[in-house]
């Protein structure tokens, strides 16, 4: 009986697919399982193909059951399946070699899976739209990101998540964390090699997917840069835009050899005169992968990463009234100089930083995966600044040329200590050094307890020396000068880079470990994390320790620990919720252990931060609609405040607790294809960040508990907090007006800009006033790609044109006395700008 | 059709977005800020013959190219810097010099009173011998009893007791109201003799006026070798007045080196006033701007080493004060501590606008308002 049930649809199923017929399947990615979106699925030796759509699926009507399907996407492994065969869940695999692997040390997200709010940034997107812009700038349509570019200078930008400034956002790359040891900041200006060679970027906002110890408070920023190629190629690219701007470069890769080695090479010189006066710049920077498949258990990259560049600053905030007045209006600049007719930016940051990973991956055995990554980082370089005494002007200020607003009179300068006759200069020029060496190790095991069940569990191991210390750049026409501040050695005579003002080392060793159980069980994950961290801080100081030329403290241990959980609930193919919820506590800076640069005095009972978070979110994915929903909240509690008193040449500090913050908020994001070659991309977020409590007579003890000093207090209860617009969204079209040729439009709008102020020096109690509110803006940028053939080499054009509206407006500012548009000092952001690229691939 | 709806769709989202980007959203604040934005500069000015003209039109008191009181001044000088600085608002100070008239020569023109002095007024202005023995000094005293102030040109000739070289003699002796000095001075008459033995003339009067006024200084010079710069000698002298002899009197002032008759020198003199716009017009002020510098930096940093090490420290490295490391209290105890210091023994009343550098965090300025009330600082709040 049975037998002849299966002859009946053997035979049927020849009959039906002998004839005509329409197929249909979905595609995602064979990693991360997300959806596929514009591959390409074309009956072999025919012109009949389909294209994927949002949630990677197709429909294709082919001449015969018989028919053979070829599957490709940009960027991965063309596949060839049999138009009988099962389509539903085809994957692809990426066409680089590692990348897979960065992506689960990097904890990547992956839709409707991962219970973490959190938008992609295709390297396709990034290529067409990053032209002059920085890493944060590309953000800017995401939601709760607050992105702006500071002063102008080049890799000056800076990005705030859901209200948190850089220090409470974290940057992985290649599931390496970057934000510095000491100040939890990050420098974009190091990164710039890696605009060419991400391959894929994603925000996750709130507490983050990362396993490891991370201070992903307003999010995490996850870079993955470009693996090896398995095909061999490359390409060449050329920029131009406004104020000079001219960028050069290119990239190589061997592409996957016999004997398992994939090389990509990548290198570019930027420079330009930048927007802003006295910005000029210049970068190159570089990035290499080498990958080698040893075998089917073991791979092995070795990836390099650095940008050494020189940008001049514009460093100081000047008043609405003085851009007003000021004849070059927003692009005034009061910190460069004249000397010779030449230009020199007195304010400049330079700097290098080649970032290192060896890694390796070890499939033990099937479900059992070990990930290491070994790497290193040698900083070297600082800021330009002002030494002595440059205010020889009228009115104690420093001199210009030709009125007020004018470059800084460097020549006068040169005078004045030429006309000096001990030789000694009276004004000079001076870099604050920041050198580093920074060695780690991060190692995750991925085990497969069972069919459900994954374990994850790793180290994370880190060493940090910041070296930090004033050097002499330049004597302005002076010999030498005289300096005290080495109490071993009174007046030394200096000349070029000898070091003054401080000397220190800081010294930091992170021990951590960490372990996340992940469940999932049909349209069910969940995951639990616990990581547990050991910040040991030590410091080095060599000028104010009598008859010791470097005295070195003990180490100083600050335990902290994250503990986070969340579930994700698909309810149907459209529908998926998702919540989380996490503590974190954050072992206080460096700078709140030792609070100064000239002595190794410590306060050991600094206290640590205390975040508590949770978040709800909603996902409804169609085939032309992707919307998603997330509401949160954040507390955060006990912000570091550290206030001392010194008594008998003792020194003691007071850990004041109580400065607390809320940050909560609504976001909603969605991308809509209206038609096959229109998409239209929105965004809102609406946040409500205050700061609450006030703290009153607070004193600091001696060692006998005796109140010593006045009475500390601060009024910050119900201030907004500053820095980031609370309000934000945008709308963005893409439109393919012919083949290879689309047009685009982003529109951001922000509101609810609060100026920055720090609420501990909001000391009076009279003064309840919020900061400065800056007025809404609305922002429009235009993208122009064109992807053609020249020669038969596969070329693209990339137009693009930021703020075509030319608005003058203001994202970054600091708040005043009269905390009112007349006292803030601002940074206006740039006018309309322009950049153009052409690469040709080959 | 479907291209229609494409196009006229996409024209419409373009059109909204370049109208909503093409906005000034600081314009109102910028045009506020202006408005309420003064011009405030610092002046040194001295008044030029037109300006006494413009002053004289709202005080009435300068028609003569020069003030000859302290409300005249006060009335005079801000009608002329509105005129000549008429851009210059609130903030603004001028140090304005200009001409003051100190009183007309002394002179005998005018009424004389003769008194004799009586045993009873000599006791009751304390001279308890009867008799007066010092001229310069103790007739004026009974002058300014007998008649109290006197306006210009008056003068009392007063008999009394004059005990000299250890004689009593009855004489008369002539005061002069002086307007510059405010007060009645004594007339030294030129003594007989010298008319003889110094200046050549005989009988004991010069042939005119003019000529006793112009050669007396020598004669100043030549007796009154002890005289300091400063000194003032009231001279009469007699001239030969057609038929009869008259009498003149001139105020000599001692500069170190010469005598110097007062109209020359001194009945106009140069003053100096410190003005400042309160925003609606000139006032006098002496408030002393400042703005703190590398010095004041330097000394606050190490004034506040134990009480405020952080802030101190922050002094030190950046030349400001971190308003997260130092309170208003803190601030205004380093400021007027320091103030004490550069500006020592103020006088009572004298006010201060001090600026000084500060991290907000961003760097900006803030002023502080203190007045010295003679015993100490305090702010001055509007």
């Amino acid at each position: 009986m049975r037998k002849l049930l299966l002859c009946f649809s053997l035979v049927i199923g020849t009959l039906i697919t002998a004839a005509q017929t329409t197929v249909s399947g979905t595609i995602t990615d064979s990693e991360t399982g997300e959806a596929l979106i514009g591959a390409t699925v074309l009956e072999k030796g025919t012109n009949n193909g389909s294209i994927t759509d949002i949630t990677g699926s197709f429909s294709l009507s082919v001449s015969s059951g018989d028919a053979t399907l070829v599957v490709s996407y940009v960027g991965y492994e063309t596949i060839e399946v049999g138009a009988n065969s099962d389509l539903s869940s085809l994957t692809l695999q990426s066409g680089s070699i590692g990348l897979q692997e960065v992506m689960v040390i990097a904890s990547f997200g992956i839709d409707r899976k991962t219970p973490v709010a959190m938008a992609n940034v295709r390297a396709d997107v990034i290529e067409a739209k990053i032209g002059s812009q920085e890493f944060p700038e590309i953000l800017k349509s995401t939601p709760g990101v607050f992105a702006t570019k500071e002063g102008g200078g080049f890799g000056d930008g800076r990005i705030n998540i859901r209200g948190f400034n850089s220090e409470n956002v974290a940057v992985l790359i290649n599931g390496i964390p970057v934000n510095d040891m000491e100040n939890g900041r990050i420098f974009w200006s190091n990164w710039a090699g890696l605009t060419d060679a991400t391959s894929a970027m994603q925000v996750q906002r709130g507490l983050g997917a990362s396993k490891v110890a991370v201070p992903s408070i307003g999010g995490t920023i996850n870079i993955v840069s470009k693996a090896s190629d398995r095909q061999k190629g490359g390409y060449a690219q050329v920029n131009t835009g406004n104020d000079a701007y001219r960028k050069a470069g290119f990239q190589v890769s061997t592409g996957l050899t016999e004997n398992g080695w994939a090389v990509t090479l990548s290198a570019s010189k930027t420079e330009g005169d930048g927007y802003v006066d006295g910005t000029e710049f210049l970068g190159h920077s570089y990035f290499a992968n080498i990958a080698k498949q040893i075998n089917d258990s073991h791979e092995v990259t070795f990836t390099a990463v650095g940008a050494k560049q020189r940008h001049g600053q514009r460093q100081n905030q000047q008043t609405l009234a003085v851009f007003d007045a000021a004849p070059q209006g927003i692009k005034y600049n009061a910190d460069w100089g004249i000397r010779d007719g030449q230009v020199v930016n007195v304010e400049d940051n330079f700097y290098h930083k080649p970032q290192m990973s060896l890694n390796h991956y070890w499939t033990i055995s099937d479900g059992t995966e070990l990930s290491t990554a070994a790497y290193a980082s040698w900083g070297t370089g600082g800021g330009g600044g002002t030494g002595g005494n440059w205010q020889i002007g009228p009115n104690n200020t420093i001199p210009k040329k030709g009125g007020p607003y004018g470059p800084t009179d460097i020549d006068l300068l040169v005078e004045t200590n030429v006309a000096n006759p001990s030789g000694e200069s009276l004004a000079w020029q001076r870099a604050s050094r920041n050198d580093h060496n920074w060695f780690g190790v991060l190692s995750t095991l991925n085990h497969e307890l069972s069919s459900n069940l994954t374990l994850m569990a790793g180290l994370d191991l880190r060493r940090y020396v910041g070296k930090h210390f004033y050097e002499v750049t330049d004597l302005l026409g002076g010999e030498y000068i005289v300096n005290n501040d080495d109490v071993n050695n009174p007046n030394r005579v200096l000349t070029v880079g000898d070091k003054y003002n401080y000397n220190y080392d800081g010294q930091v060793g992170w021990q951590g470990a960490f372990g996340q159980v992940e469940y999932t069980s049909g349209d069910l994950s969940v995951f639990g994390t616990l990581s547990v961290s050991n910040t040991s801080y030590s410091q080095v100081e060599r000028f104010n320790t009598v008859g010791n030329s470097e005295d070195e403290t003990d180490k100083i241990n600050f335990l902290g620990f994250q503990v986070k959980g969340g579930a994700n609930y698909n309810l149907n193919s459209n529908h998926n919720v998702f919540a989380n919820v996490g503590f974190f506590s954050k072992a206080p800076f460096y700078r709140n252990v030792f609070l100064s640069r000239t002595s190794n005095n410590f306060n050991e009972e600094a206290e640590n931060e205390k975040i508590l978070s949770f978040e709800v979110g909603y996902g409804y994915r169609e085939s032309n609609l992707t919307l998603n929903v997330n509401a949160y909240r954040t507390q955060w509690k006990d912000r570091s405040f550290v206030r001392s008193q010194t008594q008998n040449n003792i020194q003691f500090f007071a850990n004041i607790l109580g400065v607390d913050a809320v940050h909560q908020g609504i976001e909603v994001d969605a991308v809509y294809d209206v038609y096959r070659n229109l998409k239209l991309t929105g965004m809102l977020s609406v946040q409500d960040n205050i700061w609450q409590n006030d703290i009153e007579n607070v004193f600091i003890e001696d060692e006998d508990g005796n109140q010593i000093g006045s009475a500390i207090s601060v009024y910050s209860d119900a201030l907004k907090v500053g820095d980031a617009a609370q309000t934000t969204a945008s709308l963005g079209i893409t439109y393919e007006l012919f083949d290879g040729f689309s047009l685009g439009a982003d529109y951001v709008y922000f509101n609810n800009l609060y100026a920055s102020f720090d609420p501990i020096g909001r000391t009076d109690e009279s003064d309840r006033n919020q900061a400065w509110k800056a007025p809404a803006v609305g922002i429009l940028d235009v993208n122009l790609t064109y992807h053609f053939d020249i020669a038969g080499l596969d070329s693209s054009i990339f137009g693009n044109v930021y703020n075509v509206g030319n608005v003058e407006y203001v994202a970054d500012a600091n708040d005043g006395g009269g905390h009112d548009a007349a006292s803030a000092q601002v940074f206006y952001a740039l006018g309309v700008n322009w950049n153009v690229g052409l690469k040709l691939r080959f | 059709m479907k291209n229609l709806n494409f196009k006229s769709y996409l024209l419409a989202i373009a059109t909204i977005l370049l109208a909503f980007s093409c906005s000034d959203p600081l314009g109102d604040d910028i045009d506020k800020i202006n408005e309420d934005l003064s011009i405030s500069k610092e002046i040194v000015y001295t008044l030029t013959d037109d300006d006494y003209d413009t002053a004289d039109d709202v005080c009435s008191c300068s028609g003569f190219g020069n003030f000859s009181s302290d409300d005249g001044v006060r009335q005079g000088v801000p009608a002329v810097l509105a005129a000549v600085f008429p851009a210059l608002g609130d903030g603004s100070s001028a140090l304005v010099t200009y001409d003051f008239f100190n009183g007309s020569s002394p002179d005998i023109r005018g009424d004389q009173q003769v008194f004799t002095v009586t045993a009873e007024e000599y006791t009751e202005l304390g001279f308890g011998f009867g008799n007066f023995s010092d001229l310069a000094e103790d007739v004026p005293v009974y002058a300014d009893f007998k008649v109290g102030e006197g306006s210009d040109g008056d003068y009392l000739d007063v008999t009394h007791e004059f005990f000299n070289n250890g004689t009593t003699t009855t004489v008369t002796t002539r005061v002069v109201w002086v307007v510059s000095n405010n007060a009645w001075v004594w007339a030294e008459p030129l003594p007989d003799a010298s008319y003889a033995d110094f200046f050549n003339e005989s009988p004991p009067d010069f042939s005119f006026e003019d000529e006793g006024e112009d050669n007396i200084p020598f004669w100043l010079k030549a007796t009154k070798i002890f005289a300091v710069a400063g000194d003032q000698a009231l001279i009469q002298w007699n001239w030969d007045n057609g038929p009869g002899t008259s009498q003149s009197v001139a105020l000599y002032i001692f500069d170190g080196t010469n005598w110097n008759e007062y109209g020359n020198v001194a009945q106009i003199t140069q003053q100096s006033l410190n003005f400042g716009h309160d925003g609606t017009t000139w006032v006098p002020d002496n408030t002393i701007k400042y703005t703190m510098g590398p010095d004041d930096w330097t000394a606050i940093a190490a004034a506040s080493l134990n009480s405020n090490p952080g802030g101190s420290a922050s002094v030190t490295q950046f030349g400001n004060f971190d308003l997260t490391l130092w309170t208003s209290e803190q601030i205004f105890e380093q400021i007027t501590n320091r103030l004490a210091t550069i500006f020592p023994n103020p006088e009572a009343g004298q006010k201060y606008l001090i600026t000084y550098a500060v991290w907000r965090p961003g760097s900006g300025s803030d002023q502080l308002n203190i007045i010295w009330d003679g015993t100490s600082y305090s702010e001055i709040t509007e």
